[in-house]
């Protein structure tokens, strides 16, 4: 605490404050806080190490599953239900729709093991006519989001059942939701 | 009261601590225990102004099963985030000690709590008011005198403008010296000490007007 020989009443006043303050201060805040800081520090005690190694091993693990079936639930969701939205990066194939169609990271997918994953798409033509039918009466942007949203729901259910076994072909590749991030220039081939 | 007593110029230059060096360098080579000796010294001043700055915290005032933590003291997180950075620094050898270590520990937590402010204004939504009345009147039925007239300062410290108010914490919540103080903000000696001076004059004037008013009802 600040010592104040002239025993300023203001001083005083300020410095009880602030004893206040500090001894608000919950309990354990100093062993959080030497905790939290010694991964930066380099010092993990032995258990420490090994419960952060077991840790990194369990989100390697449960990332290695969510990846797989993000790619087979949406492969299959977006093929049935929204054609406009197909993932062009993985198939090779440009969006089947004139409008030239942002796509951006906005809507979080809350996945099965915890993780999170973004993907939302945004149109840059609203006064564009939208060929795919799966867009068809989508006028703003805000209708857009809105219909993306529910599709987002529908993907996100259809996660939940999608079936863990992978074949090569089904590998998911992060790269397809940067491609999900890019401005396209349009095609016209509908299909 | 008069606060131009308060000048305290013999703490204006605060020697080298030889101690600190030495923990300073053996928490940069990983010595666990050094690093928490310097916890145990900092970790209280930094949260005493992460929560003058922000506030008491925010942990009644936010929905119930908050998934991101809002209800948690920020004032702890900041504290935190204070110390895994210099930890970084230090680890990285990035921080080389010639007696400063103070004011670039709290200049790190003046941007983590500026970073905060703004995070906060960016994201300030309405709070029911029978959430607030509810949080408040217990507080009130519970305080006593001493209470009271650290409330009342606290209130009053809020009224003062944002270069004041930190001019003030930096030198009561985070106990520096004014030499420190100078270094921290880069600003020459004399100019903080007379800032210093009508700070303490403004919250002054704060508290005697308050008292006024009160006496008028």
């Amino acid at each position: 605490m600040t010592t104040d020989p002239a025993h300023n009443p203001l001083i005083d006043a300020l410095d009880d404050l602030a004893a206040s303050e500090r001894d608000a201060a919950p309990a354990g805040l100093t062993d959080r806080v030497a905790l939290a800081s010694l991964p930066a520090l380099g010092g993990l005690g032995p258990t420490m190490a090994r419960v952060a190694e077991l840790g990194a091993l369990d989100r390697a693990a449960a990332s290695a599953g969510l990846e797989a079936r993000v790619h087979d639930a949406s492969r299959g969701a977006l093929a049935a239900d929204a054609p406009a939205l197909r993932l062009h990066g993985a198939a090779g194939r440009t969006l089947p729709t004139r409008r030239r169609v942002l796509l951006r990271p906005a809507v979080a997918m809350a996945a099965l093991l915890g993780l999170v994953g973004t993907i939302a798409v945004l149109s840059s033509r609203p006064s564009a006519t939208p060929e795919s039918p799966g867009l068809a009466g989508i006028t703003s942007t805000t209708d857009l989001e809105a219909e993306l949203d529910a599709r987002m729901s529908t993907l996100f259910l259809a996660m939940q059942d999608a079936p863990t076994g992978v074949d090569e072909d089904a590998e998911f590749k992060p790269e397809w939701l940067d491609d999900l991030s890019t401005p396209q220039a349009g095609s016209r081939n509908g299909s | 009261v008069n606060p131009s007593v308060d000048s305290s110029e013999q703490d204006v230059a605060a020697p080298p601590d030889p101690e600190l060096s030495l923990l300073l360098k053996a928490a940069g080579a990983g010595d666990q225990e050094a690093w928490r000796s310097i916890v145990d010294r900092y970790a209280r001043r930094v949260y005493a102004l992460a929560r003058s700055r922000l506030g008491p915290g925010t942990s009644g005032l936010d929905a119930p099963g908050d998934p991101w933590g809002r209800g948690c003291d920020a004032a702890e997180e900041i504290t935190q985030s204070v110390f895994v950075t210099v930890a970084s620094k230090l680890a990285a050898g990035e921080y080389t000690e010639q007696g400063r270590f103070e004011p670039w520990l709290f200049r790190v937590a003046m941007n983590r709590i500026r970073d905060e402010g703004r995070r906060r204004k960016r994201q300030a939504a309405p709070t029911d008011p029978e959430t607030l009345s509810g949080l408040a009147a217990p507080s009130r039925a519970a305080a006593s005198p001493l209470a009271d007239s650290i409330q009342a300062l606290r209130e009053a410290l809020g009224l003062l403008s944002d270069a004041d108010r930190e001019i003030i914490e930096l030198r009561h919540h985070a106990s520096l010296s004014f030499k420190q103080i100078s270094d921290l903000l880069e600003e020459p000696l004399g100019t903080l000490l007379a800032r210093h001076h009508r700070a303490l004059k403004k919250l002054k004037d704060l508290l005697t007007g308050e008292a006024a008013g009160e006496d008028r009802a």
